[in-house]
């Protein structure tokens, strides 16, 4: 029984190489961008089945040249079968 | 899970992030919308699903789905709150196994009573339908058909139905479910006061200083009122609350008097009351010598059993259970003056002071009271006479139709009014208060419908406890029934309703939104729209008839009752239901089918599809190409006006949060039956109980009589059943709204701690409950809300996979054939 | 065994979203009228004092913890020891809705409006036990949802 996991963050990079990193960004499976602003902050959200798979696209972010840091606001997941009632 | 609700966590994601970084997210990016127009909810009024309280609701709608429901601040009868219940109105249309097709037991393609239950058309449905019909009626004739309708069916149905069943088929076979709920009351106003409901209405309860429960569990069962009581009884220190039952329950929270007693002995409290208001010279001799009469009913009237019962065939006035006649107050006196405090006090258990202290309430001419009754005088082998012993009580005194003096007879269900008394589904009935043995009041309805004399059947049919012995023995053959769950409801399941459905000569059809266990039963099984699914009106406790539009629609090819009977009468000809002889005095009527004779007759299609303005939805309406609820409104209000049950014209209910009747001149009556509230009473008379020819009520002399099977030793406990707060009815509904569910799952068997012990019971064993019926497998409770004393069991009744049914025995009141569900003798065993 | 098939009926339909119409008896665990299946143990509440989300902003919340031997009666009111105005700055207990400061006509007054004297009328327990049925209710949030994907 797998989870639904989605988080967001805010990455801040280099102002002059913003349109390099947002295009990097789109090329990791399960990433998406959403806006950006010209000084350097770019909405991203990051999608998977485990907490894990977040974790690994958060690192691979991090570690891109000219980001400057990545700034987790949101995480949420669910179970994945629609499970309305608390059983035991 | 939904790619929804992912979409809906995504965006709730971006949109955070966007906040945190001092962004603006465009409309299109967030998947959340800013724009009003998107969440803007439709909000329109609709009565409560429920109970006979009547509230009023605010139901919200987005994209044909209701979302949210409130209670409605204007309405005068809530003003603003809800129940529990009426809090999840906006999930009991949703449960996953709603019935979407028609379902018949078939076998290799064809109808069988063994087969399987198969998806099948309307069209399927219908025929075979028409065609056991037709078959039925050729071999042995209208009394081989019968309908099993509803106090929760709208006016609309109901009157439908009457028809149908009445004027088309030639039946009187149709009663409702509220035989089960109200049948005594309706026995007691009409042998008081010749006409029916109540004369007070909800007003009573910020006027009155005094309540007393008969037998009935407000705060579970009409938690609305309750709360209008606990309001006036918390804000006036002088207000006292009674409360009687056979055991103790929530509404016990609020008493100063509480009072447990013994199974039936309510008959006696309440002739101790009337003699202790006479020895204390309370009577109220202006209003007794001006207003009332005596008299003096038949006795040993026997049970409602079949006839070769051995307590029928002993019983002296079986067959002459509702007559009675004239005395004199001092025979009167006399007859009640051996129910002394001493005896009443002994034979029900109740401690002597309470019963005087209830009393006193009731001599003090000072004092207003409300006396409020629903089951536990109802549901009652003497259920008539106690409506009449407790209207004595109201009527020695002269504490009737003002603001808090009031004996109010308290309905179940929503339109147990509304539709089932007022339009008149029952087996010897016709609208507004008219009987089919009276050839006036037949010839009255054959002229509003337009049909020759001699339409309307003069026999009384089958009531409800009949319509199961009927079936079983094979005397019906072809049933409907719409809106209820009788199978889980009538009582004796085994010995007489399960028989009777699964009978091979017998042919069942059941019209409900989920399957049930009445439709576990049948053989045809058609789904039904619900409440907000069609437009409809109700009419409730206090005599206030309520209306609703349309909002959403059915699911799947689910159509509402009210399609089903109009359009199952296409199926037949005039030739096929009616007899040469009838047919030849209205030869304008040959070849016609019965849908053109009963629902195109100029009445009930009378107003065009113009007329509906307010509401785009109404399926029926745009089916039949009229307006059908106006049309069959109308026509049938025709039967009520100018007789003391005028309803206003049906587009006012669509503005108002409903209307007390009578609606004379635009303004709606409060209390009935008094000068200068009731525009019938005449001039100068003070009270005038127009019902009666001569104007005067009829106080009663009636005895105690025991109740039709006690406990002995074989059967050592007294069983009591009932409802809880959190489901309603047989919980086909309630059941399938998870929170509602989770409240309260299981029908638990409610007992005394002292009668577990001793019989080697813990809290929680799994034990059955026995009679000579039949069992029921649950689980002990000793500490639930229900306190029951030493010697009584109550065990609800919501709980399809514990039908307690099987083990209540089918007695009824004689007079008004409503089924004691309140007594019968068990023994428990571990299982 | 028919217990057994019904639940994978059951399960299928979850998957491919339909209901398969046979199953009659949904909340008999399939039985026959003429049968009864075993009982379940009374279920003990959900006592994990962790607020519900509530179907739409109207509802009254669920009560998340235990209830047994609470009074409400002429006497006292056990709920309001902790719920009240008054109390909450000891107890942080959710405090009773303003709306219970309302009378009949609206008008708002010092204490809890004696109509909202009786909690329990409105206010629920749940039982630790899985319902019999889905409910196929949406949440008025979800459509609006649904409905601004479509307009885009």
């Amino acid at each position: 029984m797998g989870e639904y996991h989605v988080a967001s963050f805010i990455v801040r990079c280099r102002r002059k190489h913003l349109e390099t990193v947002i295009q990097r960004i789109q090329e990791i499976e399960d990433a998406e961008v959403h806006e950006h602003d010209p000084a350097g902050k770019v909405i991203v959200t990051a999608e998977g089945e485990f907490h894990r798979e977040i974790s690994t696209i958060t690192e691979q972010i991090r570690d891109m040249s000219h980001v400057v840091d990545v700034a987790a606001v949101y995480h949420e997941y669910e179970p994945e079968t629609e499970n309305r009632g608390k059983s035991k | 899970m939904t790619l929804d609700r992912r979409a809906f966590m995504k965006a709730s994601a971006i949109s955070a992030a966007a906040s945190a970084a001092g962004m603006t997210i465009p409309v299109q990016a967030t998947n959340l919308a800013t724009d009003s127009k998107l969440t803007r909810l439709k909000w329109d009024k609709a009565p409560c699903r429920f109970c006979g309280t009547g509230c009023s609701i605010n139901v919200a709608t987005l994209d044909n789905k209701v979302v949210a429901t409130h209670g409605d601040i204007k309405s005068p009868v809530n003003k603003g709150l809800n129940c529990v219940k009426g809090y999840f109105l906006s999930k009991i249309m949703y449960g996953q196994d709603r019935l979407q097709t028609p379902l018949m037991r078939m076998k290799n393609g064809q109808y069988d009573k063994q087969g399987e239950f198969t998806p099948v058309s309307w069209d399927t449905a219908f025929d075979t339908m028409a065609e056991k019909y037709k078959a039925a009626l050729k071999s042995k004739g209208p009394t081989s058909v019968g309908m099993f309708g509803s106090g929760q069916w709208t006016v609309m149905e109901g009157y439908a139905a009457v028809k149908l069943m009445k004027a088309g088929f030639r039946s009187n076979n149709i009663d409702p479910n509220a035989r089960h709920c109200m049948a005594s009351a309706v026995g007691g106003f009409m042998r008081t006061f010749g006409i029916d409901e109540p004369m007070g209405c909800y007003d009573d309860f910020e006027a009155a200083d005094a309540f007393v429960l008969w037998g009935s569990n407000m705060a579970e069962m009409h938690p609305i009122l309750w709360t209008r009581i606990t309001d006036r009884r918390l804000s006036s220190p002088h207000v006292k609350v009674a409360v009687l039952s056979t055991y103790t329950h929530r509404s016990f929270d609020l008493a100063d008097i509480p009072m447990i007693f013994e199974p039936q002995t309510d008959l006696v409290i309440l002739n101790f009351i009337a003699n202790y208001i006479i020895q204390n010279d309370k009577v109220n001799w202006d209003f007794v010598n001006k207003h009332t009469n005596f008299v003096k009913g038949n006795t040993d009237i026997g049970y409602g059993l079949r006839d070769d019962h051995p307590k029928q065939k002993r019983a002296k006035n079986a067959d002459k259970a509702g007559g009675f006649s004239p005395i004199k107050f001092d025979e009167y006196a006399k007859f009640v003056s051996s129910y002394t405090v001493e005896y009443a006090s002994e034979i029900s258990g109740v401690p002597q002071k309470r019963l005087l202290d209830m009393a006193k309430l009731y001599a003090d001419p000072k004092i207003k009271v409300m006396s409020l009754w629903t089951m536990g005088f109802n549901q009652h082998t003497r259920g008539v006479w106690c409506n009449n012993l407790i209207y004595n009580i109201h009527l020695l005194t002269g504490k009737i139709s003002e603001p808090g003096n009031s004996p109010f007879s308290l309905t179940g269900q929503p339109s147990a009014f509304g539709t089932a008394r007022e339009v008149g589904t029952f087996s010897h009935r016709l609208p507004a208060d008219m009987v089919v043995k009276n050839p006036k009041h037949r010839a009255i309805a054959e002229d509003i419908w337009r049909l020759p004399e001699g339409t309307v059947p003069a026999k009384p049919g089958y009531h409800a406890v009949l319509h199961n012995r009927k079936l079983k023995d094979g005397d019906m053959n072809v049933y409907w029934v719409q809106c209820n769950n009788n199978m889980q409801a009538a009582a004796n399941i085994n010995e007489e309703g399960l028989p009777g459905y699964r009978n091979p000569d017998n042919f069942i059809v059941v019209s409900d939104a989920y399957p049930t266990v009445t439709a576990q039963a049948a053989d045809l099984v058609l789904p039904s729209a619900m409440w907000v699914e069609k437009e409809g009106a109700y009419g409730n406790a206090e005599r206030r008839t309520q209306s609703w539009h349309q909002l959403v629609s059915a699911p799947g090819d689910a159509k509402s009752d009210l399609w089903q009977l109009m359009e199952f009468s296409k199926r037949f000809q005039i030739e096929d239901v009616w007899p040469k002889e009838l047919l030849d005095s209205s030869p304008e009527y040959k070849g016609k089918s019965l849908f053109d004779v009963l629902f195109q007759n100029g009445n009930v299609n009378k107003f065009g599809l113009d007329e509906i303005t307010e509401q785009p939805l109404n399926d029926e309406s745009k089916h039949f190409g009229f307006y059908v609820q106006k049309g069959l409104f109308e026509e049938y209000a025709t039967f009520g006006r100018k007789h003391g049950h005028d309803l206003a014209p049906y587009d006012r209910y669509h503005q108002e949060r409903g209307l007390r009747w009578p609606v004379v001149d635009g303004k709606e009556t409060k209390w009935r039956f008094k000068e200068g509230s009731d525009p019938y009473v005449k001039e100068g008379t003070g009270w005038e109980f127009y019902g009666k020819p001569d104007g005067r009520a009829l106080i009663f002399a009636l005895p105690y009589e025991p109740a039709a099977e006690e406990p002995d030793e074989e059967y050592d406990m007294w069983l009591s059943t009932g409802r809880v707060l959190e489901h309603w009815h047989s919980g086909s509904m309630t059941q399938r709204v998870p929170e509602l569910y989770q409240a309260i799952p299981d029908a638990l068997v409610y007992m005394h701690p002292d009668d577990a012990r001793k019989r080697g019971f813990r809290r929680g064993d799994e034990i059955k409950v026995i009679s000579r019926r039949g069992e029921m497998k649950s689980r002990v409770e000793t500490r639930g809300r229900n306190k029951p004393p030493k010697g009584l069991v109550f065990v609800p009744w919501f709980d399809a996979s514990r039908l307690i049914n099987k083990v209540t025995l089918d007695a009824t009141d004689p007079i008004s054939k409503q089924t004691d569900f309140k007594k019968c003798a068990v023994r428990l065993e571990k299982a | 065994m028919k217990t057994k098939i019904i639940i994978a009926v059951v399960f299928l339909s979850f998957v491919t979203g339909s209901i398969i119409a046979k199953d009659i008896a949904n909340l008999r665990e399939g039985a026959e009228l003429s049968e009864q299946s075993k009982t379940q143990v009374i279920p003990k509440p959900i006592v994990d004092d962790k607020k519900v989300t509530r179907n739409y902003p109207m509802q009254p919340p669920i009560i998340p913890h235990n209830i047994r031997d609470y009074q409400v009666d002429l006497n006292v009111n056990t709920c309001l020891t902790c719920h009240s105005r008054q109390q909450v700055g000891v107890t942080q207990a959710t405090m009773v809705s303003v709306t219970h400061y309302m009378d009949r006509e609206g008008n708002f007054l010092a204490n809890i409006s004696p109509r909202r004297y009786f909690c329990t009328q409105c206010h629920v327990t749940q039982s630790d036990t899985k319902p019999p049925v889905p409910n196929t209710f949406i949440d008025m949030n979800k459509l609006i949802a649904i409905k601004s994907k479509k307009a885009e």
